[in-house]
C-alpha cells in the first residue's frame, strides 16, 4: 500500500511536510486533490482553479504547521476541506461582491479551524506589490528572501552586481518602493 | 545601522545579527513609534509572501513532474501502466469527479474509433492489393503484345466466322424462312349472324397457307387476307374452312380435319387452341 507511513501517523507526515518533503507532497495530491478541485468546480470554477486553491491549502497547511496550529490528532481531509471552502468563499466573495453560500459537504466542515481571513487576502495583496515591481528588483528580494539562504555576497555575484554593498544598496531601495505600498494595504486593513 | 538603510535594519533584526543593544533599541523603536512598526509590519508580510512564493513555485514543479497530462493519465490508466501512486490519485479522482468518468469514456471511444479507423483503412489496402493486377503485371503485359500482320489466310478464316455468325443470326430472327409452305389455297369466309347488321365485319375470302415448320406444330398466325397454319415436318392437314360470327369472341371458328378451333387474329405465331 502507498504512503502506508503516512496513513498511520499524521505527525510523520505533519514533520515531513514541514521539510516539504515530496513523499508527503504525493499522500497530499493522490488523496485529497481531486475533493478540493471538485468542491470548487461545484461551486463555479474550473479545474485549474481548483488546483490553485488545493496549491494554496497547502500553503496554509505549511504555515500553520510552522506555526504549531496543526494539531497531530487531527483528521487531515476535514483540515484541508474547510481550508479549501474558506480560501474559495473568500474568493467568490471578493470576485462577486456578495456572500454566496457554497454547495458543500457539511460534515467535511471543521469548525474549529481557525481560517485568518484578512491573512490570507493580504496574501494575495503581497503578491500584486510584489509583480509590479522589475524584474531586477523581484529577483533581487526572491534571492534575499528565499528560504534557501544566501549572503549578499553570493547574491551579487550571482545577480550582476559589483559588490554586496551595491546589491545592499538596490534591496533597499526595490523594498522601500515595495513596503510604501504594503504599508498603505496594511494602513487600509488596519492591521 | 544606518537609518536610511531600513530594509538592512530590519531583516538584522529579524536575522539575529543586532548586538543586545541594538536589538532593545529595535523593540522600544516599534512600541513608541507606530509608522515604524507599520513598516516592520510590511516588511515582513512582503518576506513572508516571498517564501509562500516560493514554496508555490516549488509546488507547480512537483505537480507537474508527479501527475501527467489528462490524456497521458487516462491513456495510463487505460493501460494499466500507472504506478501504485498515481493509480491510487485516479480511482480518487472518480470517487470525486462525476465528469472525470465521462472523461474516460469518451477518450476510450476515440481510442477505439482511432484504432476501427487504422483498422479499416489496412483492410481496404489489403483488398486493393489482392484484387487489382499489380503495376508489373500490368507492365508485362503491355510487353507481351506483339503486332501481327494480316495474312491472306487469317483474313479468310474471320470472313468465315463473320459470315456464318450473320446467317445463324438471320435464320434465327427469322423462323418462317425455314419453313416450307407445302399448300397455298383460297375459301370463302362463312359468315355468322349475318341479319344482326354488324356493318363492315363482311369478309369473303381468305388465303389459307399450310407451312411445315421444324419449330412449331399446329400453329397460326392470322390477318385478315391470310391464315397461315403451321405444322410439324411430314404431316399435313386437308382443306381448311373458317366461319366468321362477329357475335362471338374470338370472331374465328376454323375445321381442320373435322375439329374446331375458335380463334382470333394474331400477328404471331401462336398455338391452335
Amino acid at each position: 500500500m502507498v504512503h502506508q507511513q503516512y496513513q498511520n501517523s499524521v505527525a510523520v507526515l505533519l514533520s515531513d511536510l514541514s521539510i516539504n518533503k515530496e513523499s508527503a507532497w504525493s499522500y497530499l495530491y493522490t488523496n485529497y486533490q481531486s475533493m478540493i478541485v471538485n468542491l470548487v468546480k461545484k461551486n463555479g470554477g474550473d479545474e485549474e482553479a481548483g488546483k490553485e486553491v488545493f496549491q494554496n491549502v497547502i500553503i496554509d497547511l505549511h504555515h500553520n504547521i510552522e506555526r504549531g496550529k496543526v494539531r497531530e490528532d487531527s483528521n487531515l481531509k476535514n483540515y484541508l476541506y474547510t481550508l479549501a471552502y474558506n480560501q474559495w468563499r473568500v474568493k467568490i466573495r471578493n470576485s462577486k461582491g456578495k456572500n454566496d453560500t457554497l454547495e458543500h459537504d457539511n460534515s467535511l466542515i471543521d469548525e474549529s479551524i481557525s481560517f485568518d481571513e484578512e491573512q490570507y487576502e493580504l496574501f494575495d495583496d503581497m503578491t500584486a506589490i510584489l509583480q509590479q515591481l522589475g524584474e531586477k528588483c523581484q529577483d533581487l528580494i526572491n534571492s534575499k528572501y528565499s528560504k534557501i539562504k544566501m549572503s549578499m555576497a553570493e547574491i551579487a555575484e550571482q545577480l550582476g552586481f559589483m559588490n554586496a554593498r551595491s546589491a545592499t544598496s538596490q534591496l533597499n531601495k526595490c523594498m522601500e518602493k515595495a513596503r510604501k505600498e504594503a504599508v498603505k494595504v496594511l494602513q487600509s486593513k488596519e492591521v | 545601522m544606518e537609518n536610511n538603510d531600513l530594509t538592512a535594519y530590519i531583516d538584522a533584526f529579524f536575522e539575529g545579527n543586532l548586538s543586545e543593544e541594538e536589538k532593545a533599541s529595535f523593540v522600544t523603536k516599534r512600541e513608541t513609534d507606530p509608522v515604524f512598526d507599520l513598516e516592520v509590519k510590511a516588511h515582513q508580510k512582503l518576506k513572508e509572501t516571498v517564501q509562500k512564493q516560493e514554496l508555490k513555485h516549488q509546488l507547480m514543479q512537483f505537480e507537474e513532474q508527479f501527475i501527467p497530462d489528462k490524456t497521458s493519465l487516462i491513456d495510463g490508466y487505460l493501460e494499466q501502466s500507472l504506478s501504485d501512486e498515481l493509480l491510487a490519485y485516479v480511482e480518487n479522482k472518480l470517487r470525486e469527479d462525476e465528469g472525470f468518468q465521462e472523461e474516460i469514456e469518451a477518450q476510450k471511444f476515440i481510442i477505439a474509433s482511432i484504432k476501427r479507423n487504422a483498422l479499416q483503412k489496412r483492410l481496404q489496402h489489403f483488398e486493393e492489393e489482392n484484387t487489382s493486377i499489380p503495376e508489373e503485371e500490368k507492365k508485362e503485359a503491355v510487353k507481351e503484345v506483339k503486332f501481327i500482320p494480316f495474312t491472306p489466310k487469317t483474313i479468310s478464316l474471320a470472313a468465315s466466322v463473320v459470315i456464318i455468325v450473320f446467317i445463324s443470326i438471320f435464320f434465327l430472327s427469322n423462323p418462317d424462312q425455314e419453313a416450307e409452305v407445302i399448300s397455298s389455297y383460297k375459301v370463302q369466309v362463312e359468315q355468322k349472324n349475318e341479319g344482326l347488321g354488324f356493318a363492315g365485319d363482311e369478309q369473303q375470302d381468305i388465303i389459307i397457307e399450310v407451312i411445315e415448320d421444324g419449330k412449331h406444330s399446329f400453329h397460326y398466325k392470322m390477318n385478315k387476307e391470310k391464315l397461315q397454319i403451321y405444322v410439324e415436318q411430314g404431316r399435313n392437314i386437308g382443306n381448311v374452312s373458317v366461319v366468321y360470327d362477329a357475335t362471338s369472341s374470338p370472331a374465328y371458328m376454323i375445321l381442320i380435319n373435322g375439329k374446331q378451333y375458335y380463334i382470333a387474329l394474331s400477328d404471331k405465331v401462336i398455338p391452335l387452341p
